[in-house]
């Protein structure tokens, strides 16, 4: 009698959890991570490119996710000592390593607006060529792309560039 | 079967015990001698005390319940012959018959299991420690000859063939544990019975225990906030070392262990001596391994391609040094031990890896040597003294535990800028550019415990314990600040045997908490707009803040064990309270690419559990199920958002200390049966279902939630031939399924299925007897991924083959001084294969 009692309650365990699992069928959440496209014609920059300072940097790729994008950043720091590569493509020619002295730093976060499944950013400004230390370093620099959904999913891309002072 | 009327006496001694506890701490009762009484001990298969075993002596119907130290006494009996049989449920009931001649006899038990084993990892229906024994929780018992024989990278490695227990690795040396898909602070370790305090709240940071030292290890599933406070809420692991070694003798065993794939080769002797009541033991390991290889050619890190030479993950090599001694005395009813031990280690983080973003590195400076650790790298040493004092009474025991820990943890990378640091690292600072962070941690501990014995098999725990911690941080980078934490619990545990069969368990715990955060500055400046200005200041990254914590927690249970059957259930509620990294961290994690921050207004975590376990245990078979229904009301977890930082990291996503309701069930089965003489089978299948009920990632389940794992084995015992003996061979099937259950960030890991194969034997030379154990991991080299593996985020693949070579040399002496112990029954002779038992 004691071991049916007993295997009476663990059978109403096993239906008690198992009503759990079909009452808690999972509701719909996000699975897919959002992208970022810069494989049409006019994307900038693309990787390999160089850029001069104290002219017009046009960025311009596009994100897209499959419920709602979040946020995207930028981040351009220097590569004098080869830290960093490109996740696109060949690996792209370096300039000799060298000690950074004033290089440039670019890290900014733009938010989009909500709601949106695909944005295109289109942006351009002047490169500032120098701070009050000077003018800003040339040579390898590696600009650092990320985007997030609204979920909390990111991606990211890394592009190796050039910065360098006109002649 | 359940009687009420049992269940309100029961409160009521309960209550009553209260006050005769508090009595029990006056001088103990004197031994009696006037009349014949009848005193004994306990123990199980390993020597450990047995504690609420139901003594019963007839004729005359005499009935007594072990203290915690195994021993009971009865007392008043008429000279003559009587039956002794002690019942334990799991063991096997013992039946003697004694003659009670002199004014007192000493009778000495020794019970057998009931249980099978598989994997090497004997699974126990109840756990032997003064406070577990007829725990109503799930518990699982490793001892350190089977740990051996599994040995793995780390202790936490060697353990996750306990069913309901992974082990998150940082490599191939470091790891911590995870039970049941808890894990961090969520999972108590305790050494010696006292908490182990290292930096076990970063999910980079081992455990700083050697695997090597360990003689004992016993895992409890579920909240055991009851008894070892905050944090315990998803489990307990409790690791001993040198047990005490019998009387009047001196002996040792040296191990030696060496493994394939990472190049491996490690040491540990251990010397050990008693002399009367004093004994003491030493023991040094060393050990050292190269960076582990896996079975592809590159790696993907966020779709940057890694090239890898001969599959080696750059710079995971790591060394292992550790010294342990304990030494102490028992004489009569006292028994007094210090432990001291020093554990340092070293290892390298994989180098592509770490930092701001996946790097590129000098591939022809690391790839000259595997066995060198470059940047970057963590070193951790970790210093524990611990003194046991143990009062043992007729009908109670006291326990008084003191500890002191200090703990340093320094991670060790390239300086490189970000954030709106300077280009160049400044030499005005007191640390090295390299020391990226640095964690100093100072730990003091202690508990008082009183266990006593009532009539009518009711056994009373009560105890107080405190503890006061202090982390200083350095270094050039921010992630928690400088801190300060005072916590004590009070707690009252009681079980009552309602029959031989069946027991009644229930207990409360009060613990308060006091944690103190420090204000933390840049140390460089970062661009704030004031208006249309921009001015250059120290950003405060954490302010100063106190925090006060309490909490309520209990726990009931009852446990029916049958002939062949035995059923448990445990109703329980655990708590955490909130650590610094979840209060106020404020940076970057380096191994995650990601910035985190932590919420000062964050609630301690609370979760309730229903465990519940079904074993059938039979001569020839055991079928054992342990399902859990868990409820946390607010879960603290790390929750990726869609912004980033700007100011202070490089641009990176951030993360956000968030509360979330939380879901959960699972269990465990298990199954083993003898085929025939020679030949076991048995079956092992975990499983953790978890979803979120509330908060950012409603729907989604906890991260790193371990996928459905099985485990199948074949086990060949062979006869001994000659100086061989007990051979054996075993084929072990491991098979995991999928995991699509998965949170930002991580990846869906696909299943696997690995095959190891082992085998081993103990030789018989002279008078020693070395235990030999091969064994090849992952036969076919197989490239897989486990989704609870710390690397999985960056995609770093698992270990190749691996072939683990161990062999253990015990060696004894008894001493020879014409002394013997009186009226002890039983072999003093140690088993060849528990040999420092």
């Amino acid at each position: 009698m004691r071991q049916r009692s007993v295997f009476g309650l663990m059978l109403s365990l096993l239906v008690f959890t198992v009503h759990f699992f079909t009452a808690c069928s999972r509701e719909e959440v996000d699975m897919v991570k959002p992208e970022i496209h810069f494989d049409f014609s006019g994307a900038s920059p693309i990787a390999c490119d160089t850029l001069f300072f104290g002219e017009v940097f046009h960025f311009r790729m596009n994100f897209s996710d499959d419920v709602e994008l979040g946020a995207f950043n930028l981040d351009i720091h220097h590569n004098f000592d080869h830290h960093s590569h490109t996740t696109e493509g060949i690996p792209c020619p370096l300039d000799p390593k060298k000690p950074p002295v004033n290089p440039w730093v670019f890290i900014q976060d733009y938010p989009i607006p909500s709601g949106l499944k695909f944005y295109e950013a289109d942006m351009e400004w002047v490169l500032p060529s120098g701070n009050d230390a000077g003018p800003y370093d040339e040579g390898d620099y590696h600009l650092v792309v990320r985007v997030t959904d609204r979920s909390g999913w990111s991606a990211y891309k890394s592009f190796a560039i050039k910065i360098l002072h006109a002649r | 079967m359940f009687r009420w009327g049992g269940f309100h006496i029961y409160v009521v001694q309960l209550v009553c015990s209260l006050s005769l506890l508090a009595g029990s701490l006056a001088p103990f009762d004197a031994w009696s001698q006037k009349t014949y009484s009848l005193r004994g001990e306990v123990y199980d298969d390993v020597l450990v005390p047995l504690t609420g075993a139901i003594v019963n002596l007839s004729p005359g119907d005499h009935m007594a319940t072990t203290n915690g130290e195994g021993r009971f006494l009865l007392q008043g009996l008429a000279p003559g012959w009587y039956v002794v049989q002690v019942h334990y449920s799991g063991f096997h009931p013992s039946g003697d018959s004694i003659k009670i001649h002199t004014g007192e006899v000493f009778h000495r038990v020794e019970l057998k299991r009931k249980v099978l084993r598989l994997d090497d990892v004997v699974v126990y229906g109840d756990p032997p420690d003064l406070l577990q024994r007829e725990t109503p929780l799930t518990m699982e018992v490793v001892s350190g000859v089977e740990l051996r024989q599994q040995m793995g990278g780390s202790l936490m490695q060697s353990l996750s063939r306990v069913p309901g227990v992974e082990s998150m690795d940082i490599g191939s040396g470091h790891s911590k544990p995870v039970i049941r898909g808890l894990g961090f602070n969520r999972v108590l370790v305790a050494e010696h019975g006292l908490r182990h305090q290292g930096q076990q709240w970063g999910a980079d940071h081992g455990l700083e225990v050697d695997q090597y030292a360990v003689d004992r290890v016993e895992v409890i599933k579920g909240p055991a906030s009851l008894m070892y406070g905050s944090d315990a809420l998803g489990g307990v692991v409790l690791v001993d070392h040198h047990v005490v070694p019998p009387r009047d003798m001196m002996g040792g065993e040296v191990n030696l262990f060496a493994a394939s794939n990472n190049r491996l080769a490690a040491t540990s002797v251990i010397l050990y001596a008693r002399r009367n009541q004093f004994h003491s033991s030493l023991r040094v390991s060393l050990s050292g391994f190269g960076d582990y290889r896996v079975p592809t050619t590159h790696v993907d890190i966020y779709s940057y391609k890694v090239p890898l030479q001969e599959g080696r993950l750059r710079n995971t090599a790591g060394q292992e040094q550790s010294i342990h001694w304990s030494g102490g005395f028992e004489k009569g009813r006292v028994r007094n031990r210090t432990f001291f031990s020093y554990v340092h280690s070293k290892g390298g983080f994989f180098a592509h890896a770490h930092g701001l973003e996946p790097r590129s590195v000098d591939t022809a400076l690391h790839d000259l040597s595997f066995r060198d650790i470059l940047l970057p790298f963590h070193q951790v040493a970790h210093t524990k003294v611990i003194n046991h004092t143990i009062v043992s009474g007729n009908r109670s025991t006291v326990v008084f535990k003191t500890g002191y820990q200090h703990n340093r943890r320094e991670e060790h990378s390239a300086y490189t800028q970000h954030g709106f640091m300077p280009a160049l690292f400044p030499d005005t600072t007191h640390y090295p550019a390299t020391l990226e962070r640095a964690f100093n941690l100072d730990h003091l501990s202690m508990v008082l415990r009183v266990t006593r014995a009532f009539s009518k098999g009711v056994v009373m725990h009560g105890g107080v314990s405190s503890e006061y911690q202090q982390n200083r941080i350095d270094g050039r980078s921010f992630i928690i600040p400088d801190y300060s934490q005072w916590q004590s619990g009070v707690f009252l545990y009681g079980k009552k045997h309602l029959s031989n069969r069946q027991v009644l368990h229930i207990g409360v715990r009060y613990d308060h908490s006091r944690l103190h955060t420090e204000e933390h500055f840049d140390w460089f400046r970062s661009p704030v707009p004031v208006g249309s200005d921009t001015v250059y200041k120290h950003l405060l990254r954490s302010s100063a803040a106190e925090h006060l914590f309490h909490n309520l927690t209990w726990s009931a249970g009852y446990n029916l064990n049958m002939e062949d059957l035995s059923f448990r259930v445990n109703l329980g509620k655990g708590f955490r309270t909130p650590m610094a990294h979840e209060l106020a961290s404020h940076g970057v994690n380096y191994h995650q690419f990601s910035y985190q921050i932590g919420d000062p207004n964050i609630n301690p975590e609370v979760s309730w559990q229903l465990d519940m376990g079904l074993s059938w245990q039979h001569a020839k078979a055991t079928i054992s199920f342990s399902p859990f229904v868990n409820n946390f009301t607010n879960y603290i977890y790390l929750n990726p958002t869609w912004e980033f930082d700007r100011l202070y990291g490089n641009g990176q996503q951030v993360y956000r200390y968030a509360e979330s309701e939380v879901f959960r069930w699972g269990g465990e089965i298990f199954a083993q049966v003898a085929v025939n003489q020679w030949l076991t089978a048995g079956a092992m299948i975990e499983y953790v279902w978890s979803e979120q009920l509330s908060g950012e990632k409603t729907g989604y389940p906890l991260p790193f939630s371990p996928p459905l794992t099985s485990r199948w084995n074949l086990k060949a015992t062979g006869s001994s031939i000659k100086s061989i003996k007990t051979p054996w061979i075993q084929a072990d099937v491991q098979w995991v399924a999928s995991q699509h259950r998965i949170v930002p960030p991580e990846w869906e890991t696909p299943g696997y299925a690995l095959l190891n194969l082992s085998a081993g034997a103990t030789l018989g030379f002279a008078n020693l007897s070395p235990v030999i154990t091969l064994s090849v991991n992952n036969l076919f080299n197989s490239k897989y991924y486990r989704h609870t593996s710390y690397y999985r985020l960056i995609n770093l693949p698992e270990p190749g083959r691996n072939v683990l070579l161990t062999l253990s040399v015990p060696f004894q002496q008894r001493r020879e001084t014409g002394q013997k112990e009186p009226m002890r029954q039983t072999k003093t002779e140690p088993k060849s294969n528990h040999s420092i038992y």
